[in-house]
Formats: C-alpha cells, sequence, structure tokens
C-alpha cells in the first residue's frame, strides 16, 4: 500500500484534503497502467482523471480500506477500457494517430536523430503491440495487467471478481497465441 | 496445469523477456502541472450536473403532487356529481314508473281477451 487506511477512511468520510494525498501517491502508478494499456501518450492523462473522479464518487462504497488497491485497479481497468471502445467506434484520422514508431521515423526525417536507446524502447513497444494484437482487448488487458504490470493472480482476482483457475485457463489460452504470434514473427 | 503454471509464471518462455522490455521501454510518466486542477474541476463539474439532475427531480416530483392535489380537490368531487347510474340501473327506475301509470280501458279489455299477447 502506498498510503495508510487512515488517510482512506478520511477521504472516504469527505475529506478532501485526504483524497488529494490519496490522487499524489497513486497518480504516477495509474498513470504508467493507463498509458502502457490505452497506448496513447496524448490522452493518458485524461483517462487517469476520469479514474480518479470515478474513485472521488464511488469511495463510500468501498467496504474496507485493505481493498483498495484492487478497487482502484478495476477503476483503471474499466476506464482504460471504456477508452478503448469509444475510440474503436469513433476511428479519428489524426496525426496523433500514427505509431510511436512512425512519429519517431518521422521526427528523424525531420532533422533530427533518435538515440539508440529511444529506438530501442519504441521496438518493444511496437513489437508487444504487433503480438498482442492476435487476442481480443479484454485478453490484451488481462496479459499486460498480470505480465507487465506484474500483479498476482491473486490480486487479479479480487480486480476481476473472477476464480483464480478461470483467470489461469483464460491468461494460458491468451499467452499460447502471444507465442504462437512470437514464434511465426521469429521465422 | 503445470505447463499452465509454468507459462504463467515465467516460466523462461521468449515472451517474459518481451514483457519485460515493455515495461523497461514504457516507465511511468509524471502527471503534469495541469493534472490536479483539471482534475478537481471535472469533479466538480460533475457535482453540479448531478445536483441540476437533482434539482429537476424534485421540481418534477412536486409538480406531480400538486397536480395529484389538484385533481384529488377539485376535479374528482365534480366528476362525481353526474353520478355513475348503471344502464340497468336506468332502465329499472324507467321501467318502474312505466308499470306505475294505469293502462287505459280499451288496453286492458283487449289484454282480457288475449289480443295484446
Amino acid at each position: 500500500m502506498l498510503i495508510e487506511f487512515e488517510i482512506i477512511e478520511k477521504a472516504k468520510n469527505g475529506d478532501d484534503a485526504a483524497f488529494n494525498l490519496i490522487v499524489q501517491a497513486y497518480r504516477k502508478r495509474i498513470l504508467g497502467t493507463i498509458a502502457r494499456l490505452i497506448r496513447k501518450p496524448e490522452d493518458v492523462e485524461d483517462v487517469g482523471q476520469e479514474v480518479f473522479v470515478r474513485l472521488y464518487y464511488s469511495l463510500d462504497q468501498l467496504r474496507t480500506p485493505e481493498v483498495f488497491e484492487p478497487w482502484l485497479y478495476r477503476l483503471t481497468v474499466n476506464a482504460a477500457y471504456d477508452y478503448l471502445r469509444r475510440r474503436k467506434r469513433r476511428p479519428e484520422n489524426r496525426m496523433s494517430d500514427l505509431s510511436e514508431h512512425q512519429v519517431v521515423m518521422a521526427d528523424a526525417l525531420a532533422g533530427g536523430k533518435q538515440s539508440a536507446e529511444q529506438a530501442r524502447r519504441t521496438k518493444a513497444r511496437e513489437t508487444v503491440e504487433m503480438l498482442l494484437e492476435n487476442v481480443s482487448e479484454e485478453d490484451r488487458i488481462l496479459l499486460m495487467l498480470k505480465e507487465v504490470e506484474g500483479l498476482s493472480l491473486k490480486e487479479l482476482e479480487k480486480i476481476y471478481k473472477i476464480k483464480e483457475n478461470a483467470l489461469k485457463v483464460r491468461l494460458f489460452r491468451a499467452r499460447q497465441r502471444v507465442l504462437k504470434a512470437y514464434e511465426g514473427l521469429r521465422k | 496445469m503445470d505447463r499452465m503454471q509454468n507459462s504463467m509464471t515465467g516460466g523462461g518462455d521468449p515472451l517474459d523477456s518481451v514483457f519485460k522490455e515493455l515495461r523497461e521501454a514504457c516507465p511511468d510518466p509524471e502527471a503534469s502541472a495541469h493534472f490536479m486542477p483539471q482534475m478537481w474541476a471535472r469533479i466538480e463539474a460533475r457535482r453540479n450536473s448531478s445536483l441540476w439532475v437533482r434539482r429537476y427531480a424534485e421540481i418534477c416530483v412536486a409538480a406531480t403532487l400538486l397536480l395529484a392535489l389538484l385533481l384529488t380537490v377539485f376535479v374528482i368531487p365534480r366528476y362525481q356529481e353526474f353520478g355513475f347510474e348503471h344502464y340497468v340501473d336506468v332502465l329499472a327506475a324507467a321501467d318502474s314508473v312505466r308499470d306505475a301509470a294505469p293502462l287505459p280501458a280499451s288496453d286492458l279489455n283487449a289484454l282480457e281477451s288475449g289480443e295484446l299477447e
């Protein structure tokens, strides 16, 4: 836990200063998760704010502070998922819709040269995005939470409210599909 | 099941390094200076809109109650003045008036002789 239970209780009872402390403690982590889930840097803060607005209005439904983190992750996953669904419904043609790699390439062409480190990062992102295109949006989020965010099966069980065995099966199948795509990519 | 467990807990398959690379490639970003003010503005905006909806709902409920009261006090008693007699009651009343009137003597004679049947 990044914050004391007492502060969560205070925020739950309407203390805005305590709520501010919660946001300050968790925003970096939540923004990181959102950034990796939605893959649109310019919309990360918008979705992050939505998560904390939802948290503010649903905090009174939190039974105990012990389940605060899974609760917050659940809100994060739901907000990211809503965003992705919205984006799917209304595809836009904007400059910002270019992939990070394309933007970097365009920048490089425009004069500057990308560093080797930046190129490696971009390649890693592009590879994972390409691999995860082989699974559904729901499974992509689940895999990201498990493999990239490092959440345990117990934590995922609390977030998704699904039995651990069902999660294992779902993760296994998704991972197998991604692995197959990876092997195809290597050939 | 062991294979499944192995596959999910990082049994050393190549995907683990791919995911690790992604984690390193996308560190948690810092929030901008506008993050907190914009978030509070959104909280306030949602609070105001929910207040407006609640006020609107209260006005609708009050108007409905007032209308119901007006109907009870003014309209329903007036409507009751017209009465709610059933058709059979009206018919019975009309029959009783007709039956009470004496028959003319010619009709009585015709009735006795069986001509009216």
